[in-house]
């Protein structure tokens, strides 16, 4: 009598353990991705001719994982010519400017440019407070026609004071890379 | 002839009058494992700080005791030391069984068909081992165990590796409760303060069917005894400190007890900071730790016992600031490095992002039925609350808000039953369920890397053990039912959520056939079949793993593992001379789930991605464990060990990723459990011991199947001591030791930070502790 209580007692709590699986129906809404920069925007607009507008766009739609990015050249750079560079960040999935996010904390941030165009220099036109450059804003030089790549990088808690990091070199910088992307480039 | 070894005691003043001081307490010291007698056993009374040495034949007597309450602690070389609490109000003779401990290597127990009546062999970790490391973890604990070891990120987190298996392969159990923790990666270490354990034991055979999980690679058991029937508070009280990374650690038992009720309580801090390569800090690397425990048990009436247990564990780690890093340029330029990047020269306690924020609670009852030694029954339910909480470095003042906030609830249930059907037959069955429940906070702003979920695990065992004359067989059987109602976030834009229904069946088996061979030595030879089902995260990862540097993404078409494993292990009893353990394995396991460098290019907006994606593999795994112990002489003794493991995917004869290195370790050890006199003061037990280790280079990992080649080989020198002093009613133990005495640069290819850092520089260690 008393094992046949102990089996029934088992077999209780055996059945109440087992299937006391609560329900996963919670009201959930889709997490709100704040720190995604899904694009990346470099105009070029010519000093000398305003219509002379280049500009180079990386989309990567869905985020990092899944799809990769798309990065697109329209206009044309001519060879010898000054522009005037801005660069500009957005997270098209919650349709959000960046940027203004990055100049609040630019003592944090500062973009690399690295060209393999013969001649092609680009400048910081910016600085935070500590007089360092940002990169927000830039001034772009052409040299003679010819063909290379531009690389933005954009790095966060970079060493802004390591050796030639202010002068544009990413050798000592350090940090993280927010933004790496590479645009084919033609100077005609 | 016998001759006894009379010790007389000097009566104490304050006990001169009124009192007949003419009690005797005599008896006689057996070894428990081999039915011999020992002789030079010392028996000591706490009280009197005065004792006396076993004879030849084991027998010991004192005289001219005063009828009081004694405590008695009797010690042997090899032996595990025994107390006892005794009211004095007559002649006493008591036999004294000592539990031999069969050491093959320092610190190692085995323990074999005497103390359990599992047939898989079990290593363990003593309490000693574990309270003289109170700074260590848990997965660097149980590495000192051959076959075992510890794949680390950085510093501060650790995952046993049980014979190449790690992960959700391994299964750990607290005091008997599946471990139900937040285990989505490497840089997630068991939720384990080893402080509060009583043993750690190691079950490396085929597959252990008794526990709900993992059963195809090995068992790691979290063991919290409570045999005390000692009406009085005892316990202990440690302080620790080490150099390197100035860790403090303060630990304190409680116990007390009768044969109604016991209780055990045992609760530990520590705080370290920024951890030191030999040539740089490493910053970002301190944690701290706050853990208690309560076990309380009492007797209900003849039949039934209860037990109630309860633990919590509450950490802070900080993770090497130099080590967070976004795209493969990040990681070359790290790669590059002679110094991380980030590296202060200044030391601090101070944790900063990345850093990791882990709770875990944990609930259990008990309740043991016994019918006349026939049959037994265990039904316990336990509830765990597990909180994860990771930050990391983000832009607009976000650093503050954490990139993965999630809870784990989990509800465990089981009954056991053993039936000793005559003799040499016992059935032992039982069935466990458990459910969990795991929630995001979604105001992280980040994509969660684990979705929320509901997983339910039923299953059941059924483990006949015979035995016939010196052969002892075990057959086992288990089946596991696994269900996850999964609520993923889709990987697409526009992001919704998709609710999808999973089932797996998972069926084990067992044989073991252990068998004595000659009078000492035994041979074990275990094959097991076991499958385990994907979890979660190789399922359904999706995201930036902030410690491991990394995006990780689960496959959600993965098959259950299924292996097969053979094990043999020969090992001599220990004898005069030596011990020795061999143990040989094989184990082809089918879909292998590994997480894999993908070297092919992603192009995301970051550049090129370090990305690691769950694939499915066949493997072999084979090797080989060894130990050996050999005594010098009476003082000194020498343990040899190594474990060698090889492992490679099938089809493709590509060697396997994130396998231990071959190891080898040799110590030469000092003991004397007499008393000695140093600067004038007594001590009754040193202990000191110098060990070299030498760990091979991975060479068959290059640049094809990882970001960088494995590192180089290294040697370690290491060297600890321990004195302890028995005082009246006290017992005090001051201990140390030095780790990376030369002070090696090296780097090790079981932690992922090798990439970024050197291992860790010298470290002295320094520790008190009061028994009383």
């Amino acid at each position: 009598m008393r094992s046949f209580s102990l089996l029934i007692f088992s077999t209780l709590f055996l059945a109440i353990t087992c299937f006391t699986s609560c329900s996963n129906d919670d009201e959930v809404i889709a997490p709100v991705e704040e720190e995604v920069i899904t694009q990346a925007v470099y105009t070029l607009i010519s000093q000398t001719d305003p219509t002379n507008i280049v500009i180079f766009d990386f989309l990567d739609a869905d985020g990092e994982g899944g799809l990769d990015g798309i990065s697109t050249v329209t206009g044309t750079l001519n060879s010898g010519t000054v522009y005037d560079g801005t660069l500009t960040f957005a997270n098209t999935i919650e349709g959000e400017d960046i940027t203004e996010e990055i100049n609040e904390e630019k003592e944090e941030h500062q973009v690399f440019f690295q060209s393999t165009v013969a001649g092609m220099t680009i400048a910081y036109a910016d600085e935070d407070a500590n007089n360092d450059p940002v990169g927000l804003s830039s001034t772009a030089t052409t040299g003679d026609a010819g063909t290379g790549t531009l690389t933005i990088t954009l790095r966060h808690e970079p060493t802004k004071d390591a050796d030639g990091v202010s002068s544009g070199d990413i050798t000592n910088a350090g940090g993280e890379t927010d933004i790496e992307v590479i645009f084919d480039v033609t100077v005609e | 002839m016998l001759i006894r070894s009379i010790c007389l005691f000097l009566v104490l003043s304050a006990n001169l009058y009124a009192q007949d001081c003419n009690f005797t307490i005599s008896g006689r010291i057996i070894d428990n494992n081999e039915g011999t007698t020992l002789e030079f056993a010392n028996i000591y009374i706490n009280e009197l700080s005065q004792g006396c040495v076993s004879d030849s034949l084991g027998y010991f007597f004192l005289d001219n005791l005063c009828p009081d309450n004694y405590h008695l602690t009797i010690s042997h070389v090899g032996c595990n030391d025994a107390n006892f609490y005794l009211e004095l109000t007559k002649d006493t003779f008591l036999t004294v069984d000592l539990n031999h401990n069969d050491q093959v290597l320092d610190d190692i127990l085995i323990i074999g068909k005497a103390l359990s009546d599992d047939s898989q062999i079990q290593h363990s970790i003593s309490e000693t081992t574990i309270q003289d490391n109170a700074l260590t973890k848990l997965a660097d604990l149980t590495a000192e165990i051959p076959g075992v070891s510890s794949l680390k990120t950085g510093y501060g987190v650790s995952k046993p590796i049980i014979q190449g298996n790690y992960g959700n392969r391994v299964n750990i159990l607290n005091n008997g409760v599946p471990l139900a923790g937040q285990k989505w990666g490497t840089d997630h270490a068991p939720e384990i303060d080893p402080l509060a354990a009583s043993s750690l034991n190691v079950i490396k055979g085929a597959s252990a069917l008794e526990h709900i999980g993992s059963n195809l690679g090995g068992v790691i058991l979290i063991e919290h005894d409570l045999n005390t029937t000692d009406p009085h508070l005892h316990g202990f009280a440690g302080y620790s400190f080490e150099t390197n990374g100035r860790g403090h650690s303060l630990s304190a038992m409680l116990k007390k007890g009768n044969e109604k009720s016991k209780f055990r309580f045992t609760s530990s801090a520590k705080k370290g900071g920024d951890k030191s390569a030999p040539d740089y800090f490493l910053n970002n690397t301190g944690f701290q730790e706050i853990n208690a425990s309560l076990l309380y048990k009492r007797v209900l009436n003849s039949r039934w016992d209860s037990e109630l247990f309860a633990s919590s564990y509450n950490t802070e780690i900080g993770i090497l600031r130099g080590a967070h890093i976004s795209n493969t340029t990040d990681l070359d330029l790290a790669f590059g490095r002679e110094v991380p990047f980030f590296t202060e020269d200044e030391f601090s306690y101070e944790i900063d992002a990345p850093r990791q924020l882990v709770n875990h609670n944990l609930a259990k009852l008990t309740l043991d039925f016994s019918d006349n030694y026939k049959n037994t029954l265990k039904i316990s339910a336990a509830i765990q609350f597990n909180q994860r909480k990771e930050y990391d470095i983000r832009r607009g003042n976000r650093t503050s808000k954490p990139t993965m906030d999630l809870d784990k609830f989990s509800f465990f249930s089981e009954i056991k039953h053993k039936r000793i059907i005559t003799k040499n037959l016992i059935l032992k069955s039982g069935v466990q369920n458990l459910t969990a429940k795991i929630k995001n906070d979604f105001s992280t702003g980040i994509l969660p890397i684990i979705p929320n979920h509901i997983s339910n695990e039923v299953g059941l065992f059924s483990i006949l053990n015979y035995q016939y004359k010196k052969h002892d067989f075990e057959l086992g059987f288990r089946s596991d039912y696994a269900f996850y109602d999964v609520k993923y976030i889709t990987r697409e834009v526009p992001r919704y959520f998709i609710d999808t229904i999973q089932n797996f069946i998972n069926v084990s088996g067992l044989f073991v056939w252990n068998t004595q061979i000659g009078k000492k030595s035994v041979f074990n030879l275990s094959v097991g079949a076991a499958s385990r089902a994907p979890a979660i995260n190789e399922l359904y990862s999706y995201g930036l793993h902030q410690g491991v540097s990394g995006f990780e993404e689960g496959d959600m078409e993965l098959l259950p593992e299924r292996s097969l494993k053979t094990s043999a292990t020969f090992r001599t009893e220990s004898n005069k001379f030596y011990e020795l353990e061999v143990n040989g394995y094989f184990q082809n396991v089918q879909n292998f789930i590994l997480l894999v460098p993908q070297l092919d290019i992603v192009a995301t907006i970051r550049g090129i991605f370090p990305l690691f994606k769950y694939e499915q593999k066949d493997v072999n795994i084979f090797g080989l464990d060894f130990s050996s112990r050999f005594n010098l002489s009476r003082h000194f003794t020498s343990n040899l060990s190594a474990s060698l493991i090889k492992g490679y995917e099938l089809n493709v004869a590509r060697p396997l990723i994130n396998l231990p290195s071959n190891n080898f370790k040799l110590n030469l050890e000092y003991s004397n459990k007499k008393e000695v006199y140093i600067f004038g003061l007594k001590f009754d037990d040193i202990n000191f011991s110098v060990e070299g280790t030498y760990t091979a280079k991975q060479s068959l990992i290059n640049e094809e199947l990882d970001y960088l080649p494995a590192p180089d080989a290294y040697f370690l020198l290491n060297t600890d001591f321990a004195l302890e002093r028995k005082l009246n009613k006290v017992n005090i133990r001051y201990f140390g030791s030095v780790t990376n005495l030369l002070n090696t640069e090296y780097r090790d290819y079981l932690n992922r930070q090798r990439y970024f850092a050197d291992e860790l520089g010298i470290n002295f260690t320094l520790g008190l502790r009061v028994n009383f």
